[in-house]
């Protein structure tokens, strides 16, 4: 079943079109991986799925229904999550309040979900009263993430949740993000570790000057020559 | 050791007013001057009730606050809510910012008048306490109410679910956003923190000293000044800093000549900019 698609996207700021009519789509528990050079569009095509950049052309659906000029407000609230590339924290709030806001639409009690996300990122365990602004990049990440995962979201839509990451903290994150797709969580991941996550994915997309270049199942883009040479570093 | 209690006198409403500048600074990406008008009016809303209505001191203060709000929120309606629609930028929402303190104090004038006025309270001897410091009964109610707002405030921005999403929309609105907050409805609130913030700070200083159309435009310094030391955005800082700035501010009146005192925020203000821009209590790695 096809959870989240998005077609022939076409957006940009101002006007300046940067997507001219790009497609992806994940499906139910799916782990899905986007690449692509700098520039390449990926993180305009996350916000236009979120209403953070509105959509000009294409439609985007969420479980059938569309989504397009709902506010990010309302979509959180259908069940995706969405963790920008940047600023994706809130620096002067703690660790707990920062989890608190990730969870602020819920009216129930969210402490199994919070036990859950201290039990994948434990290293947050013990920063609980501190100001998240204080904090590693790593653990700013790990804080980010666990933010939506407090709303238990049918999908979480990451955007380089490993930038700036030294390799095996980059690796650690990515083998948490994949811990989380194997509870049941749908992923769309946009990764500059591009190997790596593709070998975590079940399918993957090359985007490149704000078009789909690859499309395919991630063993298939891992051997595809031109694939190897362009985008994943020969 | 009078210096030091003058200061923390104006400490405190420095304190308590520079809690909704932060917040709404950040909001609406500049140092809102309107908020100078803001404080004008609480002071004076007060007054008309209190002088001329008949009303006790306490109600007219409580009754000018959702006036005050009321008033925020619909120039919130008019002006700024269709340029944050737009991404208009700081430097917009300066210069509309400028405008609306130039057209609310001259409102001021045409409602009120230019004289000087002051609430009609019987004037009352200052107590004389060791050391021989001297403190009217009114500053004494002003330093206690001061810190018994800054207790409420408090426990509204770090206890209550709205207050942890309005410091958290000052940080990131954009996150906020995304993590599901409805940020219009909390700027809305804002505004009304804003306003208490900015009523008590002007009747404050009215009780103090009296009420004239340009003591919003006095105090602005010292504001912008404590806003940027406890670091835009942040309501603890912002407490903090006004602290700081105001006993800074009467104590460097032992050394040097009073007329000199807002030069002390500012020169405070422009060290602050040089050393650590983020303030001193600053606002982390991201923002
Ligand atoms: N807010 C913005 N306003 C105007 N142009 C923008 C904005 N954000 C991005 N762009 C432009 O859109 C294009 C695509 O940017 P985008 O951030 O989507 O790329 P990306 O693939 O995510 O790159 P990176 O790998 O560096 O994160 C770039 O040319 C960029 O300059
Ligand atoms: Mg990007």
């Amino acid at each position: 079943m096809t959870l989240l698609s998005a077609e022939d996207i076409v957006s940009g700021y101002g006007k300046v079109e940067i997507l001219h009519e790009v497609s992806v789509y994940v499906d139910e528990e799916e782990m899905v991986s986007i690449i692509g050079p700098n520039g390449s569009g990926k993180s305009t095509l996350m916000k236009t799925i979120f209403g953070m950049v509105d959509v000009w052309e294409g439609r985007v659906d969420f479980q059938a229904e569309s989504i397009v000029d709902i506010p990010p407000h309302k979509i959180v609230r259908k069940g995706l999550c969405y963790v920008p590339q940047e600023k994706n924290i809130f620096p002067s709030l703690t660790v707990e309040e920062n989890l608190d806001m990730g969870a602020f639409i819920r009216k129930d009690d969210y402490s199994e979900e919070l036990e859950r996300v201290y039990g994948i990122f434990p290293a947050l365990l013990e920063k609980q009263k501190q100001v998240v602004g204080n904090l590693s990049g790593g653990q700013q990440q790990m804080v980010a993430m666990g933010a939506a995962l407090t709303l238990d979201p049918k999908i979480l839509l990451l955007d380089e949740p490993t930038a700036g990451l030294a390799p095996n903290l980059a690796k650690m994150i990515l083998d948490k993000i994949k811990e989380v797709n194997e509870t049941g969580v749908a992923i769309l991941i946009v990764e500059q570790n591009a190997r790596e996550a593709l070998k975590l994915s079940n399918r993957g997309y090359v985007l490149a000057m704000g078009e789909n270049r690859f499309t395919g199942n991630s063993r298939d883009l891992l051997k595809n020559e031109e694939v190897g040479k362009l985008y994943l570093g020969g | 050791m009078q210096l030091i209690v003058n200061g923390i006198l104006m400490g405190a409403i420095i304190s308590i007013g520079a809690v909704g500048l932060t917040l709404v600074s950040r909001i609406l990406h500049f140092f809102y001057f309107g908020y100078a008008a803001m404080l004008v009016y609480g002071a004076y809303l007060t007054m008309t009730l209190f002088n001329d209505v008949g009303l006790p001191l306490l109600p007219s203060v409580l009754i000018s606050l959702p006036l005050l709000s009321l008033l925020a929120i619909l120039i919130d309606k008019i002006t700024f809510k269709n340029l944050r629609e737009r991404g208009t930028g700081p430097f917009g929402m300066m210069v509309v910012g400028i405008g609306l303190e130039l057209f609310l104090r001259s409102s001021v004038r045409l409602l009120w008048g230019s004289d000087v006025m002051r609430y009609d309270l019987p004037i009352r001897r200052a107590i004389v306490f060791p050391f021989n410091v001297r403190i009217t009964p009114n500053q004494l109610v002003i330093i206690s109410a001061a810190f018994a707002l800054m207790i409420l405030l408090h426990v509204f921005l770090d206890q209550t679910k709205i207050g942890k999403a309005m410091r958290a929309t000052a940080d990131n609105i954009d996150l906020a956003r995304v993590r599901g907050i409805d940020t219009e409805r909390v700027i809305t609130w804002t505004w009304v923190i804003a306003s208490i913030s900015a009523g008590f700070a002007g009747f404050f200083l009215a009780l103090d000293t009296r009420l004239v159309p340009i003591m919003g435009w006095k105090l602005l310094l010292p504001l912008f000044a404590a806003v940027i030391l406890g670091g835009v955005g942040n309501p603890y800082g912002a407490l903090a800093g006004g602290m700081i700035i105001g006993i800074s501010q009467e104590v460097s009146a032992g050394f040097i000549t009073p007329t000199y005192k807002p030069a002390v925020a500012f020169v405070i203000m422009t060290i602050t900019l040089l050393i650590k821009p983020s303030g001193l209590f600053g606002r982390g790695g991201q923002g």
